[in-house]
């Protein structure tokens, strides 16, 4: 008896084995796409709530905004969506939609200016992790059927930035309040339609979602009621990987379609294999060192000459070595490809490896045979493709040339995070993803609020310089105002530059009309699968 | 008996409050807050979106009652909501626990399959060379470190060979089976759906062999021993002496009594599997309990935690439940009061 | 009463220090055995002489030589900064080694004192104490090291901690055991009746001889320490980069399987040391079965 069950799981077992090797023969050759996609972070797939990577991914293939960027290189030229016009008043505080008429959201209902009014007002008041998006919002008043006026509180340049963000998609209101969804001033506590956007989507978009199974997979179909040109693949399929090794062996099998999260240094092992396509694009992401100005935390970073030595003593060219040349660096956490700094902009203006003068610097400071500090970050990957752990040690190694001892303190990246907004670091290396695509997103973060208060950066002149340049409406007045205040920011400031990264997703050969985007990965309209 | 079960069951429900306390203590210790890993860089520096989220979670309510309330809500059989997931803790549980039960259910598999018969060989012909060879094996498997086996079996089975299906738990164009247990293989069958059981066995080949590896070796090990204790004893000669083929003997004799230590070392692993496949489970894409667990770790989701240590604690103690339990059907002569 | 004293003392001390030559005699005719110790041995001996073995500085970076495979110069590659990989496989014996021996030795210390002491005392001490082990065990261990690393930030110092904090137990019960055995045994009534003190009965006798399934267990536990501490670096919480340790390297070369000697070296020598540990515990309940004496 006891043998016949060892006959008989011995059997089971070859036979799985057997399995295995027929079904591993299938491989993806239907017409869904398959996308692999680390979905580790999402929370939520609510226009509204949502704040992740991927989520930001769905929702700008099924939510519609009023205007859009024009590509991935072309990111402040912008081209209407579901506005067809609009205009700026003298003032810069009263901005005119004209809406696109005959449009239908995937359930059939029409888009009107109500819409817009509800979906802005509902994101402003349920006052999840985006709602600040609004802030400048004072209100929105429904001009007719098919346009808004929205007042702002003060003029902004980056308005419509802001409204070219995913969060900004439009939700069909009639739809979404059948389901819990409110606007009202109290709407963090009336607003009950977070579970059902997770598994369904009220929008416009190209795609429509069709459900959502945590840790394992998204799935969305094609948008029958679109109002343009439908998308060329029927249905989509985002499956949950979070590692990339994996991803990589996945889309060489031709498991999967398109690889999103494959870290440089796999690709390079990927180069020649004639079934893949590697496409590139700039990515808008940063890694930064940051350093105290304040004296009582660490006296020696806190003296300007100290902080522009270290600038002259990184070796940048070997941190971009480690990501396989696959990024580009700034002067300051400013990305390249914004308004105001070109690559010809950023090598101008870059702080170049310079070994003599950063110990002239120091010596300067006071302190010519150097000095010790504590650099803290975060365990685990950085969404420029390398991880903060290679990086820092290629810091200490540096900065050692020039007698610097800096003491490694790595923390999970919570932990980090939680003492880094504390305000008690003397140093930390962390990361910037775009809010939204518009400049005042990293000025603001640099100088006004977010890293400089925790660094102690508090500078008159940098603060009116960068309040100037984020409520100038003339973009061409903005850029020179910009680049002064990267120059102070390289004189002053505390931050280090490290890496801009760019992004490369790895997809099948016979996949075309994938682009890459900042923010929410890529359109997936234009994708075919052939 | 009935009394023994009902005596163990009540300590069962003391021992799993036992592990909510030291996981309370430690959760109270991890200084991760919670905003961090929920909100974003400005979100975070808004006092009125900071405010909105504390109250919708709780946290802004002392500490103990924070356990408290959820020792009550846990009463009436209410783990919380996960402030990750944002959804019912329960139903976060009822989703990741079926994947790692059926994973580590596989591995048992597995683990007898080849381990139990080397075993029995190996004590047979001992100091043969199968017992040279289940003693070596059974030693190098208990000693490789998991997450280096998954990775090269990942890659050398997966990629190179192309002999086993990819990470996950179906084929990449397959839709899950209906949610009724949870279990892949049982839902595919309860749907009608062949291809969907036949590609959730598949990709429970690869992951479930690297999980068994481990366990394999000490099933090896003791199976061997204790049936080597048993062909000693004074029965088995009567057994043989009274002329009935070798084979019966070993079947019907000694095996019974030699899988006591067998099942004590199963029930053990399965507790082990059951809440440390974190490695296993991230690199085969594996949506289960120990992702889930680590997770919930290290984002401080207070109520996560509490779910998870809490009825992986149940289920450990369940598992020495029916360890017990077989023991006492195995073994006639042991009765419990 | 002198003669009588020193007559016990003997008895009782020969008895153990004969019974260990027997052992020894029976481990060192074990050729995988004594094959493992040999093998311990020459990983302690190369972390002991890692300044003057080691070809190169184990933390010195050339990050343009990355990701270089193995060659002449680089006997076992390169890794993602361009270190040696042979240097800081020889040099990560110092940290995991040390660390796994400690964590063992203070885990069956304090696990033996706690179950002999709770077994010796038996009733309710007995019952509380076994309470709290099975409650122990209970906890996810690898989740309870991982809860506390991050709290307290990674560091060996922490992960050594974490790993204390859930390895205990099983000594614990070992012990208990042993002691229960013995406690009912002809040799303790002899002491008994002798008159010597419960304590003295305890620390003398009872222990030492509980000790000796705990030895085994130490000797195979060695390996899974070696293996548990790589986990918790691999995880992420152990070691301090730029420190070489073997969990922490599989780590880097987790992502990297082109580069499959950055995970597969470091692998190697956990997987060396825990199968030589584990050989020698083979060897020593092997040694130690009192049935096969009669063979």
């Amino acid at each position: 008896m006891r043998r016949l069950a060892f006959v008989v799981l011995s059997v089971a077992l070859i036979g799985a084995v057997g399995v295995s090797e027929g079904v591993a023969g299938q491989r993806a050759t239907g017409k869904a796409l398959i996308v692999a996609l680390d979905q580790s972070d999402v929370k939520t797939l609510d226009p509204g709530r949502q704040f992740e990577y991927a989520a930001q991914f769905i929702d700008l293939n099924c939510y519609d905004t009023l205007l859009a960027s024009k590509s991935g290189s072309e990111l402040t030229t912008y081209v209407p969506a579901l506005a067809t016009e609009w205009s700026v008043s003298k003032d810069g505080k009263e901005y005119t939609f004209k809406l696109r008429k005959n449009v239908k959201f995937a359930s059939g209902n029409p888009f009107t200016a109500e819409d817009v009014r509800f979906t802005l007002m509902r994101l402003k008041n349920m006052k999840g992790n985006p709602a600040w998006l609004m802030d400048p919002l004072k209100e929105i008043q429904v001009v007719d059927s098919h346009a808004v006026k929205m007042v702002l509180t003060e003029p902004f340049g980056d308005w419509l930035a802001l409204l070219t963000g995913p969060n900004s998609g439009i939700l069909d209101a009639k739809l979404a309040k059948e389901h819990g969804a409110s606007d009202s001033a109290t709407a963090d506590k009336d607003d009950k339609a977070e579970e059902w956007l997770n598994q369904n989507s009220a929008g416009s978009g190209p795609f429509v979602l069709k459900g959502w199974l945590r840790s394992n997979a998204i799935k969305l179909e094609r948008n029958p009621n679109y109002w343009r040109e439908g998308p060329k693949v029927a249905r989509v399929e985002i499956r949950d990987v979070p590692s990339p090794a994996t991803q990589k062996l996945q889309v060489e099998n031709g498991d999967v379609d398109i690889a999103l999260n494959v870290t440089p240094d796999l690709i390079a092992g990927m180069r020649g294999n004639k079934n893949v396509k590697i496409i590139t694009g700039q990515s808008l992401d940063n890694m930064y060192l940051g350093l105290t100005t304040s004296a009582q935390i660490h006296p020696e970073l806190a003296k300007k000459e100290v902080r522009q030595a270290i600038r002259h003593a990184i070796d940048y060219d070997g941190i971009l070595a480690l990501t396989n040349k696959q990024a580009v660096r700034g002067p300051v956490v400013y990305s390249v490809g914004l308004l105001g700094l070109s690559q010809a902009d950023a090598d101008r203006l870059n702080p170049k490896q310079d070994l003599t003068k950063a110990k002239e610097l120091l010596a300067k400071a006071g302190v010519p045979n150097g000095f010790k500090f504590p650099l803290r970050y975060g365990t685990g990957p950085s969404p420029v493709g390398i991880t903060y752990d290679s990086v820092v040690q290629k810091i200490q190694a540096d900065l050692k040339r020039v007698g610097i001892a800096v003491e490694l303190v790595p923390e999970e990246f919570g932990v980090m995070m939680t003492k880094y907004r504390a305000k008690q670091e003397a140093a930390v290396v962390s990361y910037n993803t775009p809010d939204f695509i518009g400049p005042s997103s990293w000025v603001g973060q640099m100088v006004l609020h977010t890293w400089a208060p925790r660094l102690h950066y508090d500078s008159p002149a940098a603060k009116e310089l960068a309040n100037k340049a984020n409520s100038e409406i003339d973009q061409k007045k903005r850029v020179t105002l910009y680049q002064d205040l990267i120059k102070l920011l390289l004189d002053e400031g505390p931050y280090v530059m490290l890496v801009q990264g760019k992004v490369q997703v790895v997809t099948r050969a016979n996949i075309e009309g994938y682009q890459y985007f900042p923010i929410g990965h890529a359109r997936l309209l234009p994708v075919v699968k052939n | 008996m009935g009394r023994y079960i009902a005596r163990r069951l009540v300590l069962m429900v003391v021992a799993a409050l036992g592990v909510t306390l030291i996981s309370f203590f430690v959760s109270r210790a991890v200084p991760t807050d919670p905003v961090v890993s929920n909100l974003g860089q400005i979100a975070s520096q808004r006092p009125e979106i900071v405010k909105a989220f504390r109250e919708k979670w709780g946290l802004d309510r002392p500490f103990h009652e924070q356990y408290l309330a959820f020792v009550r809500n846990l009463a009436r059989g209410d783990l919380g909501t996960s402030i990750n997931t944002r959804r019912p803790v329960a139903t976060d549980l009822a989703h990741f626990m079926p994947a790692t039960i059926e994973l580590a259910t596989a591995a048992i598999v597995f683990a007898l399959a080849f381990g139990l018969p080397l075993g029995i060989f190996a004590a047979i012909r001992r100091d043969g060379p199968v017992d040279h060879l289940a003693r070596l094996v059974s030693l190098i498997g208990v000693s490789i470190p998991i997450f280096w086996l998954a990775t090269v079996s990942l890659v050398l089975f997966y990629a190179t060979l192309q002999w086993t299906v990819g990470p996950g738990r179906l084929g990449p164009q397959m839709d899950a089976p209906t949610f009724v247990t949870g279990f892949y293989t049982i839902d595919s069958v309860l749907d009608g759906d062949p291809e969907a059981f036949w590609s959730a066995l598949a990709h429970l080949v690869l992951p479930g062999l690297v999980l068994a590896s481990s366990i394999m070796g000490l099933v090896t090990r003791v199976t061997r021993s204790s049936m080597l204790e048993v062909l000693s004893q004074d029965y088995m000669r009567t057994a043989r002496a009274k002329g009935l083929r070798e084979v019966r003997v070993v079947a019907r004799h000694a095996l019974r009594n030699a899988l006591i230590p067998t099942v004590t070392i199963l029930g053990l692993a399965y507790g082990g599997l059951l809440s440390g496949a974190v490695m296993t489970e991230t690199i085969f894409a594996w949506p289960g309990l120990g992702r889930y667990a680590f997770q919930s770790v290290i984002t401080n989701d207070f109520p996560g935690i509490m779910g998870v240590t809490f009825v992986i604690g149940i289920m450990y103690v369940v598992v020495n439940l029916v360890v017990d339990l077989l023991y006492a059907w195995l073994d006639p002569r042991i009765h419990y009061a | 009463m002198t003669n009588t004293h020193n007559l016990r003392k003997t008895t009782v001390a020969e008895v153990s220090e004969s019974e260990w030559r027997r052992v020894w005699g029976r481990l060192s005719r074990n050729p995988m055995a004594m094959g493992g110790l040999l093998l311990v041995l020459w990983w302690v001996l190369i972390a002991l002489l890692a300044p003057w073995i080691a070809p190169y500085d184990p933390i010195g970076q050339n990050v343009m030589n990355r990701l270089a495979p193995p060659s002449p110069e680089h006997w076992l590659g390169v890794d993602g900064l361009g270190r040696d990989i042979l240097s800081r496989v020889i040099y990560g014996g110092r940290v995991s080694l040390p660390v796994a021996a400690a964590v063992v030795i203070l885990a069956a210390i304090f696990g033996t004192l706690y179950g002999g002491l709770a077994g010796f005392l038996g009733e309710w001490p007995d019952e509380v104490g076994m309470r709290l082990v099975d409650m122990v065990l209970a906890f996810p261990a690898l989740i309870l090291a991982m809860a506390i690393a991050a709290a307290l930030g990674p560091s060996i110092r922490n992960s050594m901690l974490a790993m204390l904090l859930v390895w205990w137990p099983p000594y614990a019960r070992l012990a208990r055991g042993q002691v229960l055995a013995l406690k009912a045994s002809d040799f303790v009534a002899a002491a008994r009746s002798l008159g010597l003190s419960e304590r003295r009965i305890l620390l003398r006798h009872v222990l030492p001889n509980a000790m000796a399934p705990s030895l085994v267990l130490m000797a195979m536990d060695f390996g899974n320490a070696i293996i548990i501490t790589a986990a918790l670096s691999f995880l992420g919480l152990g070691a301090v980069p730029p420190t070489p340790e073997w969990g922490a390297m599989v780590a880097e070369g987790r992502e990297l399987m082109q580069q499959w000697w950055i995970s597969t070296f470091p692998g190697l020598a956990i997987l060396t040391v825990a199968i030589a540990c584990n050989f020698i515990g083979d060897g020593l309940r092997d040694a130690m079965d009192p049935r096969l004496r009669l063979r």
